[in-house]
């Protein structure tokens, strides 16, 4: 089971992911609700977590902008880019996130692609 | 009088005679001509969009053709005095024209005010007509053709301070048209400049043809166009882009919107020990999801 950085703007979102990520028994080990929120979080981690889902518009800084700055900080983040904004599946690839998931889709699908980038390990 | 004495040195009123050159008078009817063109997508663009830019325009566009009228109201007085009078509203409003005109164009990139343009709308009337009142009648008449290389020295530096909006607002089309735009004003500056240096003038009473006097009617009448195709351009690319943001943020909100229903009833599968109803009643919103998720990416590929 894996430990994961929840990174969504949405509250809704954020808590329906979370209860389903800790029914398939994944540790949530912290959530942000902007992108800057999430860098500075993951700055102050001990120890980084095995995975990162990430929202793409998110006020004071976007996915994107976290993402790299994430990534700066530690090349190994596994991170699955989460959004609405299919427009950016490119950018947030060559950036370096492992899979881009675009919204809406069945919760099915999540613990997938989750078990898949935990495989790649 | 001291306007008539100081008047003598003038290029412009040395050759009068009582009728204009046949190039001149073609020249200015097709510029009038043109300008009412402009006046008229002017109008429709402001009876469409209702923005500030349009009636700097619009504005722009009746002080162009008051000029071209008076150029030519002063081309076949035969008073000179009224010439003279006539001659100067060519000046104030080819001044002002061209500030409304390419405030409206300005406005694409940055933000303009209603009062500053109005400011200096007075600024121009008043210099040019204290300059005629004192006698110094070049600076009045050549007020224009300053304020156009500075409006030529403005607009050329928009796309090093803007150069965001070129890159992600407007189409490679638009950026082609604004060189053309810059183009043809520097050419027409240089011309001008080149033509008085060399001691031509411009007035069109002389009835032989004239070469300047040809090329600038011509320039003039390119920029006219090129600054009506270039506008249609600007507008369509801006409003292309709008529309694509709406679509873009109203596709983002709606999939967060379906992507809650949906997880929400995964999460209800998951959670409880549904009947056969409950479980119907999930298994159609979840259907219902589906589908409304293949209509977002139905509305994300319209272009």
């Amino acid at each position: 089971m894996a430990t994961i950085f929840l990174i969504d703007d949405d509250l809704s979102i954020m808590t329906l992911f979370d209860k389903f990520l800790t029914i398939l028994g994944h540790e949530i080990v912290a959530k942000a609700y902007d992108g800057e929120e999430a860098v500075k979080l993951f700055h102050e981690f001990q120890k980084i977590p095995d995975l990162i889902l990430m929202d793409h518009r998110m006020p004071k800084k976007d996915g994107l902008t976290a993402t790299k700055e994430i990534l700066m900080l530690n090349i190994n983040s596994k991170i699955i880019f989460i959004s609405a904004d299919y427009s950016i599946k490119d950018k947030a690839l060559a950036l370096g996130a492992k899979y881009f998931l675009e919204k809406p889709f069945k919760l099915d699908t999540l613990s997938q692609i989750i078990e898949k980038t935990i495989m790649e390990n | 009088m001291k306007i008539s004495l100081n008047r003598q040195n003038l290029l412009f009123y040395k050759k009068k005679a009582i009728y204009i050159h046949v190039t001149a008078l073609f020249g200015i009817l097709l510029l009038i001509s043109l300008r009412v063109f402009g006046l008229i997508i002017a109008l429709e663009l402001l009876h469409d969009l209702k923005e500030l830019k349009f009636k700097s325009m619009i504005f722009g566009w009746l002080f162009w053709i008051l000029s071209g009228c008076s150029a030519l109201i002063s081309g076949y007085s035969e008073n000179q005095l009224v010439s003279d009078i006539f001659l100067l509203i060519n000046g104030v409003t080819t001044s002002i024209a061209l500030l409304f005109l390419m405030m409206g164009l300005v406005s694409y990139f940055w933000e303009i005010s209603g009062k500053a343009l109005v400011i200096l709308s007075i600024i121009f009337i008043l210099v040019q007509l204290i300059a005629f009142l004192l006698g110094f009648d070049s600076i009045a008449f050549n007020l224009s053709s300053i304020i156009l290389f500075l409006i030529v020295i403005v607009y050329s530096l928009i796309p090093i301070r803007k150069i965001d909006v070129f890159k992600n607002e407007l189409s490679i089309k638009s950026y082609y048209w604004y060189l053309i735009l810059i183009s043809s004003f520097i050419s027409l500056n240089i011309s001008y400049l080149i033509f008085v240096f060399q001691g031509y003038s411009f007035d069109f009473y002389s009835d032989e043809f004239s070469v300047p006097m040809f090329i600038s009617y011509l320039l003039n009448n390119v920029i006219i166009i090129v600054i009506i195709i270039y506008s249609i351009h600007l507008e369509y690319d801006i409003s292309k882009n709008q529309k694509f943001r709406l679509k873009d943020n109203y596709s983002h909100d709606l999939g967060n919107l379906i992507q809650v229903i949906y997880s929400a009833t995964d999460l209800t599968y998951v959670n409880d020990d549904l009947n056969n109803e409950k479980a119907d009643n999930l298994d159609l919103i979840q259907k219902k999801c589906e589908e409304a998720a293949q209509l977002i990416k139905d509305i994300k590929e319209i272009q």
